[in-house]
């Protein structure tokens, strides 16, 4: 049972990672991706997508029992955030120079995902909490 | 009458199953536990991050909260039936003469889980993108008719389980209604640290 839920976790976080390139060069949320050209991205979710869905239905025959429903959601809502975690850290890491500056923007456009077009996670959240800090 | 019915048009479709080896492979895929829901959830995931500007990624993002309140909806009514109502599976009520591409699941029949989550999932999209919500009934579709394809539904089970799935998002959606302004306050807090 660990085996699968391993595996299961694995499937969805590799492939979480595909999606979220795949959206980040879709809709430029250059923050968050890993590559300046989107199709570089959209190759990394092909492979990502396609590798993992190939290594979980061909490493073992999955048709016999395995997860439970709430286990399967649990790990499917754990992976999705551990793929965003790891991919808003490397990608952060990745682009740190995609320093902009605050100046040219309109603060009403920069809420939310769409701050994620012009920088990273990191950046943002540290933005977040400068202005908190000055009140 | 109904169980009549059910049983015709049960082994009208499974009479298919054991002709044709990639056929019959193809269904085994797409009927297990997790291809088609993995394949549709990621839809879903997906769908939180897309849109061409705030308030159409806003209305995105309500879709997915919807489908996913309504999978939870959902599991909570298939619970309860299967408390009430142990209907036996297939194989089980006709030994010998189904043709099962499958492992023997222990649980009820009625309803079919993967059909119950696959349409509370297509939907949940539906109410926010008519779009994607279309496309996503196709895969429901098609692993619903796999569940059968592969011996371990009757027709009935499936068409139960896309009902209740369809009447557990829209629950979900009043439920969000009702609930209102809590579920703004929620993703206007989720936008203040760049997750919505």
């Amino acid at each position: 049972m660990a085996g699968i839920a391993v595996e299961y976790f694995l499937l969805v976080m590799i492939c979480c990672g595909g999606v979220l390139q795949f959206v980040a060069a879709r809709w430029k949320l250059n923050g968050i991706s890993f590559f300046k050209r989107t199709t570089f991205g959209y190759l990394f979710a092909v492979l990502a997508i396609g590798g993992a869905f190939s290594w979980f239905f061909t490493a073992e025959n999955r048709a016999q029992p395995g997860l439970e429903g709430a286990q399967t959601f649990a790990l499917f809502i754990a992976g999705s955030l551990a793929s965003f975690i790891v991919t808003a850290s490397l990608s952060s890491v990745i682009k740190r120079k995609l320093r902009l500056s605050v100046k040219q923007h309109n603060p009403e456009e920069e809420l939310g995902l769409d701050s994620l077009r012009r920088m990273t996670y990191f950046q943002a959240v540290a933005r977040h909490l400068r202005k908190k800090g000055r009140g | 009458m109904m169980q009549s019915a059910d049983k015709t048009l049960f082994f009208w479709i499974n009479d298919l199953a054991g002709e044709v080896s990639i056929v019959d492979r193809f269904m085994r895929l797409i009927g297990n536990d997790y291809f088609i829901l993995v394949g549709m959830a990621l839809v879903v995931f997906a769908m939180w991050f897309t849109g061409r500007d705030p308030e159409h990624r806003e209305r995105n993002q309500r879709a997915v909260w919807c489908a996913l309140i309504g999978v939870g909806f959902a599991s909570a009514i298939v619970a309860i039936c299967n408390g009430f109502y142990d209907r036996l599976r297939p194989f089980d009520m006709y030994p010998g003469e189904v043709e099962l591409l499958f492992y023997r699941p222990t649980d009820p029949s009625f309803p079919s889980n993967t059909a119950v989550t696959a349409f509370a999932f297509a939907s949940g999209i539906w109410l926010g993108n008519r779009r994607v919500g279309y496309f996503l009934l196709l895969p429901a579709f098609l692993v619903s008719f796999a569940r059968v394809f592969i011996g371990v539904h009757f027709p009935f089970d499936v068409l139960g389980g896309a009902l209740i799935g369809i009447a557990a998002t829209l629950g979900a959606l009043l439920v969000l209604r009702i609930l209102e302004p809590f579920p703004t306050w929620v993703l206007n807090g989720m936008r203040r640290v760049y997750l919505a």
